[in-house]
């Protein structure tokens, strides 16, 4: 990977805070959260449930502010979201009353453009997730991974510049989730976006990312940022190399400490 | 459109089973008027009953003061309560809408509202009468007033309740403040907003008949109070006869358009 990368996202020291349900006092959830992102790069922010990730990735959406810190994209504070982050959510949230096509025309619907231009690129997605013949479906008719391929097709299609993803898998079996692993590298080296995956598990940060961000318990600090050596393409073995272990064993080991 | 889809659009399935009790209730009905121990104006037998049906729609007998008579009053009586009804949902819609989106606008409106709802439709019927005289008017103002409830609280439920995550995921895409409330907040509300319509629609159909009986010279309700006074209970039976009839029909006319909208997976089954 070259050195020379274009910067474009910023998080500098970060902060969040939620009131306590009583409102008396408040918590803190992120502290001092600091990391940069380069151009096409990506990022896997892993760390125990609760430690405020998901958070971060709504601060970095625009659906949150920050209470300290900034965050910059392009080197501008971000101040409401946009579809150039387009965020892929856990429960996948596609619009239920609209079939997969309509879900992915969606996005490009409300930028105004032709209709015709529209369906056609939408057909295009369709075909690159692997949904081809589902597009009347309505949502609640898909398989959970089927899901997940629309939600990713219609933040695609905005042609993002940062994709942002919480916990996107979780809730797939192992089988889906190895082929959504395939299916994200693939759309990654198609449209190269910068990548913030966030996830629990140690294993999966690992085989996606170029770098990797470890992040403590509440209050959520960044405990470290590993560079992830591993020459792409991956391939599904890779997990039972002796360096892959070694690696996953030491990140491990630094979140259950 | 063919019986098969028809039955199919309507959701119209008919179990036998259901049927026992009301074929049991008719032969009970029969025998106790046969043996002539129920005199016919206290319970008119279901022969009776039937020939009057067919004096109402058709004319055809001429045994009672009423014959060929159903159709004009049945439309004097469809009139009143799509009158009241359209106006209850011109009111409770925007309300509720702007309740259930204003977080504001509900703390203002909303405990007045729920003030008014503590009195019973009934409650205002001397007043209606005051306001708007004996008649038509007051029976629109009591449909209206009693469809109002259901539609402004479901829709105040519904809109509320739209899931933040729909929302962020709108606003991700691009939609702007107004396109989110076309594009994902109308939608995902739509279930909630149906149910109440359709219990606002129902309630119509009671509160019809309360206005009607205060005095009108058309109407189904107006039939009742007349055939009350003139004791002919065989036709008061047929008029509750042609207002659940109408009822379900007004229903089914409901589902069918909320199944034409565009988000028809919301549209009750």
């Amino acid at each position: 990977m070259n050195d020379k990368q274009k910067k474009i996202l910023a998080v500098d020291g970060v902060g969040k805070y939620f009131d306590k349900p009583d409102k008396t006092e408040k918590i803190c959830v992120l502290d001092s959260i600091a990391f940069d992102a380069e151009d096409g790069e990506i990022i896997s922010i892993v760390g125990p449930s609760g430690c405020g990730k998901s958070t971060l990735l709504n601060i970095i959406g625009g659906f949150e502010q920050a209470d300290q810190g900034v965050v910059r994209y392009e080197d501008q504070s971000i101040t409401g979201p946009s579809s150039e982050r387009a965020m892929v959510f856990q429960s996948c949230a596609l619009f239920p009353w609209l079939t997969v096509r309509q879900n992915i025309s969606y996005g490009l619907q409300r930028k105004k453009q032709n209709e015709q231009e529209i369906q056609k690129q939408v057909t295009q997605y369709i075909k690159l997730v692997g949904l081809n013949g589902f597009d009347g479906y309505y949502p609640e008719q898909l398989s959970g991974g089927m899901q997940q391929r629309a939600a990713l097709a219609r933040a695609l299609i905005m042609r993002p510049r940062i994709l942002l993803m919480d916990e996107p898998f979780a809730a797939l079996d192992s089988q889906s989730r190895l082929a959504m692993h395939r299916l994200l590298l693939e759309m990654w080296q198609a449209f190269k976006p910068t990548i913030l995956f966030v996830t629990h598990e140690v294993e999966e940060a690992l085989f996606l990312a170029d770098k990797i961000v470890v992040m403590s318990e509440r209050p959520g600090r960044v405990l470290r940022r590993i560079n992830i050596p591993f020459e792409r393409p991956r391939p599904a073995s890779l997990i039972g190399d002796a360096a892959f272990l070694q690696m996953k064993n030491s990140v491990q080991a630094l979140l259950f400490r | 459109m063919s019986l098969p889809t028809m039955k199919k659009k309507f959701h119209m399935k008919i179990d036998g089973v259901g049927l026992l009790l009301p074929v049991f209730i008719l032969i009970l009905w029969y025998v106790l008027t046969s043996i002539g121990s129920t005199p016919e104006y206290f319970l008119p037998s279901p022969g009776r009953l039937t020939r009057v049906t067919v004096d109402f729609l058709t004319g055809y007998l001429q045994i009672t003061p009423y014959a060929g008579d159903f159709l004009s009053h049945s439309l004097a009586s469809i009139c009143r309560v799509t009158g009241g009804f359209l106006l209850a949902l011109s009111v409770g819609l925007p309300l509720g809408f702007l309740s259930g989106h204003i977080p504001l606008f509900k703390r203002v409106v909303e405990p007045s509202i729920h003030l008014v709802r503590t009195v019973p439709g009934i409650g205002w019927l001397p007043v209606a009468l005051v306001w708007f005289g004996v008649g038509g008017k007051t029976t629109v103002f009591l449909i209206a007033l009693a469809a109002f409830f259901p539609i402004y609280i479901n829709t105040v439920q519904g809109v509320g309740a739209v899931s933040p995550l729909l929302i962020r995921a709108g606003r991700m895409l691009g939609a702007n403040r107004w396109g989110l409330i076309t594009t994902v907040i109308i939608p995902a509300s739509m279930p909630s907003v149906f149910a109440g319509i359709r219990t606002g629609l129902g309630l119509s159909w009671a509160y019809l008949v309360l206005g009607e009986l205060t005095g009108v010279s058309q109407g189904l309700g107006a039939v009742m109070m007349d055939a009350r006074m003139l004791g002919h209970l065989d036709m008061l039976i047929v008029c509750m006869i042609c207002i659940a009839f109408w009822g379900r029909i007004s229903d089914l006319i409901l589902v069918y358009v909320f199944r034409s909208f565009p988000m028809r997976r919301f549209a009750p089954n």
